[in-house]
């Protein structure tokens, strides 16, 4: 169906939508090019005359912006990337192991009680803020708080119930006889899980993985008032790039935006081919 | 022939439904057996507790004379065709058929020679290679078949595998269902809600009616003398007709019928020796259809439907909606709205209890 | 007088190339009742969607009453569809769901009231008619899509599949409510559908239909006993027609139809063809009958199939395997040995390359 040219106003509006969509990127990468002279400058400077590196240099180097005399920059953002792939990728990895074994229970062996997956989603439910600072003080008083154990077990329990959710729905879309077939061919019904269903919903685990990431990656509350000085992620970083003396450092903030979007990008591009559903077609006659 | 199958004694509930009640079936060793009964009467449940993928609250199921209530399905040496197939969408048709042999660590030569013999049998060589998906309903169906007959296992348990089929290609399947099973002694315990098919393909019915067993015969015999009511009203079509009797003792033995009465022939009298009300039931092509004077039960045809070989005529007599099939060359001199006479075949009577529909006799 | 409906010359194509259905014609009178049959893939479904306007043709017309009805919308058409699975909407009361389609159209009330009630006095659905439709059975949700259909008041009903999901009881008694249907509102009908037992109970004539094409548009008993098409011979009947490759031949006078070693003897009619001619014989199985015949042909016995009231008898002649339809009461017992006779005044004789039926001439080419 792609294969017919589009008309005319139907290509301009799609132009129009692709255009505002990637203006905020546009701006962003751009911003990260500016020497801090082009940061605020009025009117707005579209494509830096002498992009430089100087912002991501900062990043690494707190001392480098010095040249244009801006300074108060006091640690480097090494730590903030660090903490922030450490905890995403944990956090995702075992939100979606332990939500896949969550949904295929519920999808499997739950005979009564439909009403289960909705009170797990309905732990979401409750506004991030108010459950912040109940963590705070079990966290001080067990001394998890500071710590990135504590913020993995935190990101873990989050994102639990939409993991679990997410791929129950893939796994409801398996019909439970193609697994049954497998056991009646000689698997064990874990096995039968594993080994054919897991392959089954593939598209819809990298979906819900890159989907799990990205809120893990981008988290900020709990990563702010959970962290002291021990640990850092990328939302915290950014919000410290402001100084005393040159106010926010847009260029700095930006140059980290870019590097955070990075991953996203590669996640993206490696999976867009398993995003695809409708695997299952054609297994049951209809 | 030895018991290869043996349920004794199965119950099975769901939640406070009674699924299967007290269910005995024993399937011999190559014998084609058919658990016929309507949706919702328990056939699936029966081949799932028997497959191992449901366990039931009571009793035992044995094969071979073992009792493997408790084993895992993959323990069992059984092999089920599923009424929705499921084959395994992401892989071959030679990787669906080949998948139970892998599991059974044959070597890649063995499940090579194995598959390519079973695609031929089934004709099916040509579509080894593509995804479920690209293949027709009768593709599919032989590749579940395939999946299921490559084991070799001690038992077959097929669930409505015929029933999603276009009607020619269900006659064909059937033909070719039953060719193989003859053919390589195999034994099967096939569910169906269609009695044609029961009928074509058993040696044994087994009759299941809200979870119950209701009869175990022949076709012929499950056709001729059925158990009580529901069975007769469900093998046969059209369906047999149903109507309040009477049988009179005195006078040599009368039989009311249709609104009118009939002298009682030796085998009716032999079945009742006292007066009593009874359901009586007559298969559609027990019944002939004369002019108005031709006999005492008189009716109007109401409708008439075309069957091929046959025609089917209503008669709406005085107290009931008597179906009749005749002839389709016969059926061609009749037409809505003539007077005619039914005359019952009265030694082809079926009588049956008119309270809990139990066969008398 | 046009006919109700007319289909000239339609084609279908898909990718250019793929006939799904190949220059078909078909003419339904006034109150009349059609079925298209054929297996799945013969281009049936795609014809009703051309009907209904849910696909157009690649070429070709279809007209209503005389009008062209090409590239008219669907709502237009003025042509009803029951749908196969119903397509009730099971949360609402069976009034509600009849009232559906003229409220869409901005009816007075008092006009829908009316109409509901007649489409519901139609089908006997009146005491139901508060009830919720998601608490009614198979044959009931049946009626309701059906009596829905009409209160549009449709110029034609079409009817796909509509018994495929009925049970065998419901079906018979459906069957005949249909039929009464037809005629009590003499509405102009179309089935389509893989049974012949519906094709054949329901209809007056029958376009039976293969590879996008149909292979025969007759009467009902025309189709049954005189198909037109090797196709036809082997899709109608219950077992279909034997069909015997072979050639005629004359011996002393009287022709017969020779395949390998086997003989079978045709009626007069037959006698016209050069001897030699290729053709395909076909023998309905209900004109063979089993028996330790003196004069039978001897056969195996290979199969028998009780059906109740018949037996299917499955026979081996030679290369040969036959069907043949007898009475329970004189079945032969499987792997046995037997003796056939025919019935040769129902034999139906092919082109060898076409199929076509070559009537009692003979056939000359």
């Amino acid at each position: 169906m792609f294969s017919r040219p589009l008309s005319l106003p139907l290509a301009l509006l799609l132009g129009a939508i692709v255009v505002v969509t990637l203006f905020p990127i546009f701006w962003i990468v751009m911003t990260a090019l500016k020497p801090p002279t082009d940061w605020n400058a009025v009117p707005a400077i579209w494509i830096p005359s002498d992009p430089t590196l100087i912002n991501f240099a900062t990043l690494f180097n707190p001392e480098a912006l010095g040249v244009y005399g801006v300074g108060g920059v006091s640690e480097s953002a090494t730590k903030a990337v660090f903490g922030s792939l450490l905890t995403s990728i944990t956090a995702t990895a075992l939100s979606v192991a332990i939500g896949l074994a969550a949904a295929i229970a519920l999808s499997r062996y739950t005979t009564s009680g439909r009403a289960t997956p909705l009170i797990i989603l309905s732990a979401r439910m409750f506004p991030p803020a108010a459950i912040a600072v109940p963590f705070v003080i079990i966290f001080s008083n067990t001394g998890l708080i500071d710590t990135y154990t504590g913020l993995i077990a935190i990101y873990v329990a989050v994102t639990l119930p939409f993991s679990t959710w997410m791929l129950k729905s893939f796994v409801d879309d398996v019909p439970r006889e193609v697994e049954e077939a497998a056991m009646v061919d000689g698997r064990s019904r874990f096995a039968a899980h594993l080994f054919v269903t897991v392959p089954l919903i593939r598209g819809g685990l990298f979906a819900t993985t890159l989907f799990i990431f990205i809120l893990n990656w981008s988290e900020f509350l709990f990563a702010l008032v959970l962290s002291y000085s021990n640990i850092e992620t990328i939302p915290v970083r950014l919000a410290k790039y402001v100084t005393a003396t040159a106010g926010t450092l847009y260029g700095v903030q930006a140059a980290l935006a870019v590097i955070a979007m990075v991953p996203l990008v590669i996640a993206g591009v490696l999976i867009q081919n398993h995003l695809a559903r409708g695997m299952t077609f054609g297994a049951v006659k209809r | 022939m030895t018991a290869m199958l043996a349920l004794r004694a199965i119950s099975k509930r769901f939640g406070k439904v009674e699924a299967l009640k007290d269910v005995d079936l024993t399937v011999p060793r190559g014998a084609f057996v058919v658990l016929l009964g309507a949706a919702g009467a328990g056939k699936t449940t029966t081949l799932r507790i028997i497959a191992g993928l449901d366990e039931p609250n009571q009793g035992t199921v044995e094969i071979d004379g073992r009792d493997i209530t408790r084993f895992a399905a993959k323990d069992r040496d059984v092999a089920m065709i599923f009424d929705n197939l499921a084959l395994y969408p992401n892989k071959t048709g030679f990787q669906n058929i080949a998948h139970p042999l892998k599991l059974r660590r044959l070597t890649r030569a063995k499940i090579h020679d194995r598959v390519q013999a079973m695609s031929a049998t089934l004709r099916i060589a040509h579509i080894m290679n593509r995804l479920p998906k690209t293949m027709s309903g009768g593709e599919r169906q032989r590749v579940a078949l395939g999946r299921a007959l490559v084991r070799d296992p001690a038992l077959f348990l097929l669930d409505e595998p015929l029933s999603s089929l276009d009607a020619m290609l269900r006659l064909e399947l059937r033909a070719e269902l039953k060719r193989l099973q003859r053919e390589n002694g195999m034994s099967f315990l096939l569910a169906t809600p269609d009695f044609d098919e029961a009928l074509a393909l058993a040696d044994t019915i087994v009759m299941l009616v809200d979870g119950q067993v209701r009869q175990v015969a022949g076709p012929h015999e499950i056709y001729n003398a059925p158990a009580d009511r529901d069975v007769a009203r469900f093998v046969g079509a059209p369906a047999i007709n149903l109507t309040a009797a009477e049988y009179d003792a005195g006078d040599r033995g009368r039989l009311r019928l249709f609104g009118a009465v009939f002298d009682a022939p030796e085998t009716v009298r032999a079945t009742f020796g006292r007066s009593q009300s009874f359901q009586a039931g007559l298969r559609p092509e027990d019944i002939a259809v004369a002019p108005a004077d031709a006999g005492p039960a008189k009716g109007t045809i109401s409708d008439i439907e075309k069957l091929g070989i046959r025609a089917a005529l209503t008669i709406e007599t005085a107290t009931d909606a008597v179906r009749v099939t005749v002839p389709a060359v016969e059926g061609e001199n009749h037409s809505v709205g003539d007077h005619v006479a039914v005359l019952p075949k009265l030694d082809r009577v079926h009588a049956f209890d008119a309270d809990n529909g139990c066969r008398i006799g | 007088m046009s006919p109700k409906l007319q289909l000239r010359n339609v084609s279908k194509t898909y990718d250019g190339d793929v006939f799904a259905v190949n220059g078909i014609d078909l003419e339904v009178n006034a109150g009349e009742t059609v079925a298209l049959l054929g297996p799945s893939g013969c281009g049936k479904s795609t014809t009703l969607n051309m009907i209904i306007g849910l696909e157009e043709p690649t070429s070709g017309d279809i007209r209503i009453d005389g009008h062209s009805i090409v590239g008219t919308p669907p709502g237009e058409r003025n042509v009803g569809l029951v749908f196969q699975d119903y397509a009730v909407f099971t949360h609402m009361s069976v009034e509600k769901n009849l009232a559906f389609g003229p409220s869409v159209r901005g009816l007075p009330r008092a006009e829908i009231k009316r109409k509901v009630a007649a489409a519901a006095d139609l089908l006997g659905l009146t005491p139901l008619l508060q009830e919720k439709a998601a608490g009614l059975g198979g044959s009931q949700l049946q009626r309701v899509a059906i009596a829905r259909t009409l209160v549009t008041e449709p110029d034609i009903l079409l009817l796909d599949e509509p018994l495929s999901n009925l049970e065998t009881e419901a079906r018979q008694t459906m069957r005949q409510e249909l039929r009464r249907l037809a005629k009590d509102a003499g509405l102009t009908i179309i089935y389509v559908t893989h049974d012949q037992i519906e094709a054949l109970s329901l209809a007056d004539r029958v376009a039976v239909m293969s590879n996008g094409k149909i292979r025969q548009y007759d009467a009902v008993d025309t189709v049954y006993h005189r198909p037109g098409h090797t196709f036809v011979a082997g899709f109608i009947g219950s077992p279909p027609m034997n069909l015997i490759r072979g050639a005629i031949h004359h011996k002393g006078g009287a022709p017969v139809f020779r395949h390998g070693a086997v003989d079978f003897p045709l009626p007069e009619g037959f006698g016209h063809a050069a001897d030699g001619t290729r053709a395909i014989l076909g023998i309905r199985p209900e004109a063979v009958t089993v028996g330790p015949f003196g004069d039978g042909l001897p056969a195996d016995i290979v199969l028998v199939e009780p059906r109740g009231p018949d037996t299917v008898v499955t026979a081996s002649v030679a290369d040969l395997e036959l069907t043949a339809l007898v009475p329970s009461a004189e079945a032969p017992l499987a792997d046995t040995r037997s003796t056939l006779r025919f019935d040769p005044a129902t034999f139906s004789l092919f082109h060898n390359d076409t199929g076509i039926n070559l009537g009692t001439t003979g056939g000359e080419g």
